[in-house]
């Protein structure tokens, strides 16, 4: 299954941007800092170069390499696939909670009548084909929409520059340091820190001696993206505006005059986010394609589907929920996932290495 | 369960179905000639019985001791004169008797077409079933007393139209000149193009009755040997009664048989045909019909015309441009439209809002059905157009665009707004000729989401269409090849066409 599907860095790097614009393309990360929002962003920012370089390393220890099959041979049988679990549910969980991020923007925002399950299973149906279809079609497809994001984020943001306050960044570190790196941390965990996906994916790639040169292209880009979009919002709404309301750059984008964009917004995330549920999707289909040593993973695709839809229903009550649930409790459940297990993991994974060349040099 | 019935289907489309049943043709038992001139002009006329045309004429061959002979042929495929000029004169007048003398080891039949027949292409045949073959392809077809082998002299002649501008693809700049129905007028029109031996045709002939020889055509050291193997034995599974044009031939050789995409390209012009075998294609020329049919055939190529290539490059850009603009609009147009009407009002600027309300405001059918109903009633007058004898054609065009047009709206059954959405969405269609009825498959897909969720159902139904098309090979090529997987160096022939000197010519 390994060496079958393979896809090229450029399709890596459209994933990863996809993956990291996700869902942050309707929220505003880090807004809990209100003015400071950006600061804690760039600092949330520059942690996910680190995370992510711990996830390289720790590939790059075990290539041809998934997460499941480095959890089996550093941890051993049970304890390894009891982690491997524990991530299946994680990126099921993940992909559910930006499902529910959509579904809950459409109906919020310009579909009040119709009921949340329908709209689900619609969303669901069409990430489940693209997931069926394997790896290689999803990221061609990928490919195919992704470029068109920053024409719209551009497009947008030029659009809204009369409508820019600048003194709304203004005062600057009021409360001093600590609600900005409170932010900055939840800013880590979402959406840089989630990127621990991506640890079931890099052994498809084909090139991988340009991992590295990808990941920060990849980073710079995305991250440049939503940097603007932060800024945006931040000098648009001012700093109440952007804490107070659910979906930020909705209400930004029905300022500008005479035609409006909203729906593009729209379009923008589900493109964003369906790039980041087939991701997590995929992860947690070839993960559980690992565990029970299955050779086709496309066997679990309409059963991982449904408890992704059911998942994403059950999930929340509310979209106020949602949002106090991203900020206040996502960041503290994901540390072990995202932070703590990764490290342990590289840290196994250099000693029984020293311990194996000690014997060879012996 | 859909598996099954798939499985059967291609199980129905790959097999022989039931050949055992149906009695076996002559070719079917290899037949030796007899030495007996009689025995075979009897058999001969027990095969034709009935077929109307086939003639035989007797003759003697001077000096030849057993000098009974006689030439057949089918009537109305061969010309008469030049038989007559090169054959029988020949025959009857020549005398052969020195060479007989001279040269014993030879048979009778090689030394007539090394001695007396002046036809340039002459040759010697062993079995009857191979005389029963060129007597139908239009041979004539010599057989003497006491030999074993029988002279089939090509003499074929029949009426064939001339080479004419093709009507389905007319261009402003560029050789006016498109296919006939004559496969060795097609060969000699691309050869006319390619003055190299690399260009090789391979023929194979294919349907049980109707024997009807195909031509593949590349260039070697240009096209992908793999590609060429693997037509090659698609056409070779092949097993059907008759092929009476390259559609058949398309049918039975695509990648996807149930795929609403085209991925073989048909055209009629020569000059299209040779830039895609230099691009590494591979043609596949069918006699009987002007299309010939290029592989692989990629998305992209819908969006190209061979004038391009023959302007300057800016221009040539602005029209890909306009084209890829045609596409989108003629699938999403409508789709839009509704999806505005109905769940979007806010996006449309509140006076256009205002007008195209009061415009609504008599009708009393929701906007879905009324595109529905407009996108038939299109379809119903294009394709009376297309049928119809060019006179009467224009009535239809009249009654489409002044009746339905205008009438339609000052009945109150549309809106004005609908009549141009479906107007600049027929024009559209028209630019992207060759992949109208998938657009008109995509348009109604859209339309049924956008009239369920809005703008959701439009992307959530492009996306589909996307991941359905990245799905999509054709003869081993991603379908959707410079865009995805994106390459950039082939990109340069895509949205823009960069110049000349820019594109590489050879590709893969």
């Amino acid at each position: 299954m390994k060496k079958q599907v393979l896809i090229s860095s450029f399709q890596f790097c459209i994933l990863l941007i996809g993956f990291l614009l996700g869902s942050t393309v309707i929220l505003v990360p880090g807004s809990h800092a209100n003015q400071n929002a950006w600061l804690a962003y760039v600092i949330g920012w520059l942690g996910g170069f680190l995370l992510f370089s711990i996830y390289i390393a720790l590939y790059k220890r075990h290539p041809e390499k998934t997460l499941v099959e480095i959890h089996q041979l550093l941890l051993g049988k049970w304890l390894g696939n009891l982690l491997s679990i524990l991530y299946i549910w994680y990126f099921l969980h993940l992909g559910s909670l930006v499902l529910r991020n959509f579904t809950e923007y459409t109906l919020t925002i310009s579909l009040p009548e119709t009921p949340l399950w329908f709209m689900t299973v619609l969303y669901t149906l069409v990430i489940a084909y693209s997931v069926k279809s394997g790896l290689e079609v999803t990221s061609r497809t990928a490919e195919l929409i992704v470029p068109f994001i920053f024409l719209f984020q551009i497009g947008i943001t030029l659009l809204l520059v009369p409508h820019m306050k600048f003194s709304n960044l203004l005062p600057f570190l009021e409360d001093g340091l600590k609600p900005v790196l409170d932010a900055s941390f939840s800013v880590l965990t979402f959406p840089f820190g989630e990127t621990v996906v991506f640890l079931m994916l890099f052994p498809y790639l084909n090139d991988r001696k340009k991992l590295k040169r990808n990941f920060i292209i990849s980073f710079l880009l995305a991250g440049g993206l939503l940097l603007i979009a932060v800024f945006r919002e931040i000098t648009i709404l001012g700093e109440l505006g952007i804490e107070r309301k659910i979906f930020p750059p909705h209400l930004s984008t029905k300022k500008i005059e005479v035609l409006n964009f909203d729906p593009l917004i729209g379009v923008m995330f589900f493109i964003t986010g369906a790039t980041k549920i087939c991701v997590c999707y995929l992860a947690s289909v070839i993960g559980l394609a690992q565990l029970t040593k299955s050779n086709d993973h496309r066997v679990f695709v309409y059963p991982i589907g449904i408890i992704l839809a059911g998942l994403s229903i059950w999930i929340y009550a509310s979209a106020p929920q949602m949002l106090s649930w991203a900020i206040e409790v996502w960041p503290y459940y994901s540390i072990p996932f995202q932070i703590v297990i990764p490290i342990a993991l590289l840290c196994i994974s250099l000693l029984k290495g020293k311990k194996k060349s000690k014997k060879a040099s012996s | 369960m859909f598996r099954k019935i798939i499985g059967m289907m291609k199980y129905l489309k790959y097999s022989p179905v039931n050949r055992h049943s149906l009695t076996p043709l002559p070719e079917e038992v290899e037949e030796k000639l007899s030495l007996d001139i009689g025995v075979t002009k009897n058999r001969l006329e027990e095969i034709f019985h009935h077929s109307q045309g086939f003639t035989i004429r007797s003759f003697k061959i001077k000096t030849y001791p057993k000098n009974k002979a006689f030439i057949c042929y089918v009537k109305g495929l061969v010309d008469t004169d030049t038989m007559e000029l090169n054959v029988i004169k020949p025959l009857m007048n020549e005398d052969i008797s020195h060479y007989l003398a001279l040269k014993t080891s030879k048979t009778i039949a090689n030394t007539l077409i090394e001695e007396i027949i002046t036809s340039v292409n002459a040759f010697s045949l062993q079995s009857l079933n191979q005389v029963v073959e060129h007597l139908l392809k239009g041979y004539a077809v010599i057989i003497i007393d006491g030999s074993p082998s029988a002279v089939a002299i090509f003499v074929t002649d029949w009426e064939t139209r001339g080479i004419s501008e093709p009507s389905a693809e007319m261009v402003l700049r560029g050789p006016r000149e498109g296919f006939n129905e004559n496969l060795a007028t097609n060969i000699t029109m691309i050869r006319r193009k390619v003055k190299s031996p690399k260009l090789k045709f391979e023929f194979i002939t294919r349907g049980i009755y109707s024997k009807t020889d195909l031509a593949i055509c590349y260039i070697e050291g240009i096209a992908n040997h793999k590609i060429v193997e693997e037509v090659k034995s698609r056409i070779e599974k092949i097993n059907i009664d008759a092929v009476l044009e390259s559609g058949y031939i398309e049918e039975f050789i695509d990648d996807q048989p149930f795929c609403i995409f085209p991925t073989i390209g048909t055209t009629e012009k020569p000059d299209v045909v040779v830039g895609k075998i230099f691009e590494g294609r591979v043609a596949i020329l069918c006699d009987g019909t002007p299309f010939v049919l290029t592989v692989p055939h990629l998305f992209v190529e819908h969006l190209q015309t061979s004038e391009d290539y023959y302007i300057k490059w800016p221009f040539a850009s602005i029209l890909r441009i306009i084209r890829f603009l045609a596409l989108l609009l003629t699938t999403v147009l409508p789709a839009a439209y509704v999806a505005m009407q109905t769940f979007h009002h806010e996006i449309i600027p509140f006076r256009l809002f205002l007008s195209s309300a009061t415009a609504r405001e008599p009708i009393p059918i929701s906007s879905v059905t009324e595109a529905f109903m407009m996108i038939v009633i299109f379809k119903l007058i294009q394709e009376a157009g297309v049928r119809m004898p060019k006179p009467v054609g224009q009535a239809v065009s009249i009654i489409g665009a002044i009746v339905l047009g205008q009438a339609i709206v000052e009945a109150g059954v549309a809106s004005p707004l609908m009549v141009i959405v479906i107007a600049i969405t027929a024009i559209s269609s028209f630019i992207v000729s060759a992949l109208e009825n998938t657009a008109f498959i995509i348009r109604i897909l859209l339309l049924i989401l956008a009239s369920i969720v809005g703008f959701y159902g439009i992307v959530f139904g492009l996306i589909v269409i996307f991941v359905y098309m990245c799905n999509l090979r054709s003869f081993g090529i991603e379908y959707l090849f410079p865009f995805a997987p994106t390459s950039v160096e082939d990109l340069k022939d895509t949205f823009i066409r960069t110049p000349l000197w820019m594109l590489l010519i050879k590709r893969r």
